[in-house]
């Protein structure tokens, strides 16, 4: 990606964390890949001053302890942790959710694809949109 | 006193005098007497009335007495002049005496004359000074009256001051209208009281009110216990200045004063219609008979109860529920129509506390010892004291259509129940059913990339299968999750530019090169949810592609206009459907071909069909098999489930 700083991923099912490590891989992504299980244990990583803050967060929304909106709706009352972007990656497509997590400034919705081809597509659409977006220069 | 003093000092010194000449006893002595006793004669003589005791005769014979004593001796010789003397101021002391006890007893006389004349003079007196006391104290009672009543009149200015307002609103009134005091005296009157009688209204003021009728003083008699008289309407008889009668409907009422005590009463009259007997009675009993025919067909119970429970009137209408008729009704106590007596008194126990109560439910004794299901609506009437003196009420029974209203709303709420659980059952079973499907999904492919070298093509094409399954059955949770999110998802409502939105629809589709579709032209919009009636156009179309048997596809979107709804269809050239399958079609996760030949979930009509209501429309088919199938629906304008 643009920069070396870590991709945080919120998943708690091991295949899919698995399928998200190796759909990055497969397009290229050598960043650190840092997995969270939940939204607390996420937390607790971003509010450790000593762990490099993250580049950007793919979030998973079932999730159990904290949900995905639940940590949404805490790293955007946090001036610090703000400006991450957030990509939700997630088998939902409540149309609910979407608004929900809309309202709460993601930079993108993405629906998992049963189809793990599609998956790795799904990364390299981010990939793109990563390389041509500008963000903030984070603070921390 | 003085003079007995006086006439025993005179004698004293006749008896010395006497002793003295004795001893000297010379002729002169004599003549001096002589002359003495003369003198004495002559004193008495001109002090006594003619016929005293010393008439002549008397004076005579004391001479003689005089002459012999002189004559009977020698010694004799010399004394008896003194003698004389002494028997004459003896004589004269008596007299004198006499004289003083005369004079006396006048004196008395006079003294207990003038007594009587100063007691009457003093009665007199005293009799005088009683009245006058009286005068005073008339004069005192006077003052104190004129005070008292000078007190009066500065309370009933202030009272009249206070009443200031009620005048007004009399004055107002356009009946005749008369407010009197206590005591029945008229204190104010308005214009229209004074011209019933035919004078001023000044002329009723101070006057009796029994004056102008006469049950008026019967009022005022009566005032502590005017639950007699007061909001009852008395029919009285007051009389014209020119003797013509008025007949009148008086009604009067006690006002209080700030103190809550009873300060004036106010009469209202009102003329009574004067109506011929006949004609009044013949009307009134037409009325009589018209609402009775009303109240014996209304099909709810009218009843009056009395405080105690006794049955005062009851309408006819009873017979329809209970066995017993009205009429035996009447008079028996309220709670034999009930079939539980506790429900009874809990009712009346919850009308006594709220006054009035709407369909309160209770249950009555129907016919044949059935219980009829019942509201009441009743309410409590209260006597002047502001007691409760009656029940009035409706009973209404609570019909079958009622029962049914009333389990139809509870099966919608159970229903929005199950709803909710079954929603939240979806969206949970979705995401945790198909995480475990594309972690296979996922897993089958990387083994099939990595160990493609290794793999049989038998393997790789049960491999492939098993990727298809899994993604077949991510497309049934897919499916089940859209369908009831149908129901659950309330999107925004939006004006939908239909042409527009069906061009959009058909880049988006990438619609085969075989197949052209036909879009009627100028669709009027429509108010809906866009994604939905995009969602139905899509599934339609896309069914028609997925079927389609011909070489050259056509599908053809039309439209009409009725009063209250559009008309779309959907119509292709495609195999059509067997008329026999137009409900199974329509049901979810039914297809007609197998899915391996056409992968298909088998619900996109079932979607349809369920937006297509939700919206208050109605859907169906028409289809000649092998020769093409025409979907139509309809949508109510402004599509809104609401207005329907």
């Amino acid at each position: 990606m643009k920069n070396s700083k870590p991709i945080l991923v919120l998943e708690d099912d091991i295949v899919d964390a698995m399928t998200v490590r190796r759909a990055l891989k497969e397009n290229e992504i050598f960043n650190d890949v840092i997995i969270k299980k939940d939204g607390e244990d996420a937390l607790q990583y971003l509010q450790d001053e000593s762990n490099e803050r993250p580049a950007i967060i793919l979030l998973d929304l079932n999730m159990p302890r904290m949900n995905g909106v639940e940590f949404l709706k805490i790293i955007r009352s946090d001036e610090r942790l703000l400006t991450i972007p957030v990509v939700v990656l997630t088998t939902s497509r409540s149309e609910q959710d979407k608004i929900d997590t809309f309202k709460l400034g993601i930079a993108g919705y993405m629906i998992k694809s049963v189809n793990y081809q599609e998956f790795v597509k799904i990364i390299k659409t981010i990939k793109n949109y990563w390389e041509i977006s500008e963000f903030p220069e984070s603070k921390g | 006193m003085k003079q007995k003093l006086s006439l025993f000092f005179i004698l004293f010194a006749l008896i010395s005098i006497f002793l003295q000449a004795q001893e000297t006893s010379n002729s002169n002595d004599f003549d001096a007497l002589m002359q003495e006793k003369t003198k004495h004669d002559s004193i008495i003589l001109s002090q006594t009335s003619p016929d005293n005791i010393f008439d002549p005769n008397t004076n005579t014979q004391s001479r003689v007495n005089y002459n012999n004593m002189y004559r009977s001796g020698e010694s004799m010789q010399k004394t008896w002049p003194f003698l004389i003397l002494l028997i004459i101021a003896f004589i004269l002391v008596i007299v004198l005496l006499i004289i003083q006890f005369s004079l006396r007893k006048r004196l008395k006389t006079i003294q207990m004359i003038e007594e009587k004349k100063s007691q009457h003079k003093t009665r007199t007196l005293l009799k005088s000074i009683e009245t006058q006391k009286q005068d005073l104290l008339r004069l005192r009672n006077i003052e104190s009256n004129y005070r008292s009543m000078q007190a009066t009149q500065e309370q009933l200015k202030e009272k009249v001051k206070k009443s200031e307002l009620l005048q007004k609103a009399i004055i107002a009134l356009k009946y005749p209208v008369v407010l009197t005091n206590l005591h029945g005296i008229i204190i104010f009157c308005n214009l229209e009281f004074a011209e019933m009688h035919g004078h001023k209204a000044s002329d009723f003021l101070g006057k009796k009110i029994s004056t102008v009728f006469p049950e008026g003083a019967k009022i005022m008699n009566t005032i502590d216990n005017r639950q007699d008289w007061e909001n009852k309407v008395l029919k009285v008889v007051t009389r014209h200045k020119n003797g013509t009668e008025n007949n009148l409907y008086c009604k009067s009422a006690l006002l209080l004063d700030a103190d809550n005590k009873p300060s004036s009463i106010l009469t209202t009259f009102d003329a009574i219609p004067e109506v011929s007997q006949d004609e009044s009675t013949v009307e009134y009993e037409k009325t009589c008979k018209e609402k009775l025919k009303i109240f014996e067909n209304i099909q709810d119970v009218y009843y009056e109860v009395s405080i105690n429970g006794y049955i005062k009137e009851i309408s006819h209408s009873i017979s329809k529920i209970s066995d017993i008729p009205r009429e035996e009704l009447i008079g028996k106590e309220m709670k034999i129509l009930y079939a539980n007596d506790e429900q009874r008194k809990n009712f009346v126990a919850a009308l006594k506390k709220e006054q009035d109560l709407n369909d309160y439910e209770i249950s009555l004794k129907g016919k044949n010892g059935s219980v009829v299901p019942c509201t009441i609506t009743a309410r409590l009437l209260l006597d002047d004291d502001k007691m409760p003196s009656s029940i009035v009420g409706s009973i209404r029974k609570i019909s079958q259509r009622n029962k049914v209203e009333e389990i139809s709303n509870k099966a919608i709420e159970d229903l929005k129940i199950v709803n909710k659980d079954l929603l939240d059952f979806a969206y949970i079973t979705s995401h945790d059913l198909k995480s475990p499907l594309r972690a296979i999904n996922t897993l089958a492919n990387w083994v099939m990339m990595d160990e493609e070298n290794k793999m049989s093509e038998e393997a790789k094409g049960q491999m492939q299968l098993l990727i298809n399954r899994t993604e077949r059955m991510h497309n049934l949770i897919d499916a089940i999750f859209d369908y009831t999110n149908i129901v659950s998802f309330e999107g925004e409502k939006s004006n939908v530019e239909m042409n527009k939105m069906l061009a959009g629809l058909q880049n988006r589709m990438q619609i085969p090169n075989n197949i052209s579709i036909k879009v009627q032209e100028n669709i009027p919009s429509l108010y809906f949810e866009k994604s939905r009636i995009e969602q139905v156009f899509e599934n339609l179309i896309d069914n028609s592609i997925k079927f389609m048997d011909k070489d050259k596809g056509l599908i053809v979107i039309e439209w009409a206009e009725r009063p209250k709804e559009y008309e779309f269809s959907v119509t292709d050239n495609g195999p059509g459907i067997d008329p026999k399958y137009f409900d199974k079609v329509f049901q979810i996760f039914q297809t007609l071909k197998p899915r391996d030949e056409v992968e298909g979930v088998g619900i996109g009509l079932a979607i349809v069909r369920k937006i297509i209501t939700k919206y208050g429309g109605k859907i169906w088919l028409k289809s000649e098999p092998g020769k093409g199938l025409a979907v139509s629906f309809i949508i109510p304008k402004n599509g809104n489930l609401e207005s329907v």
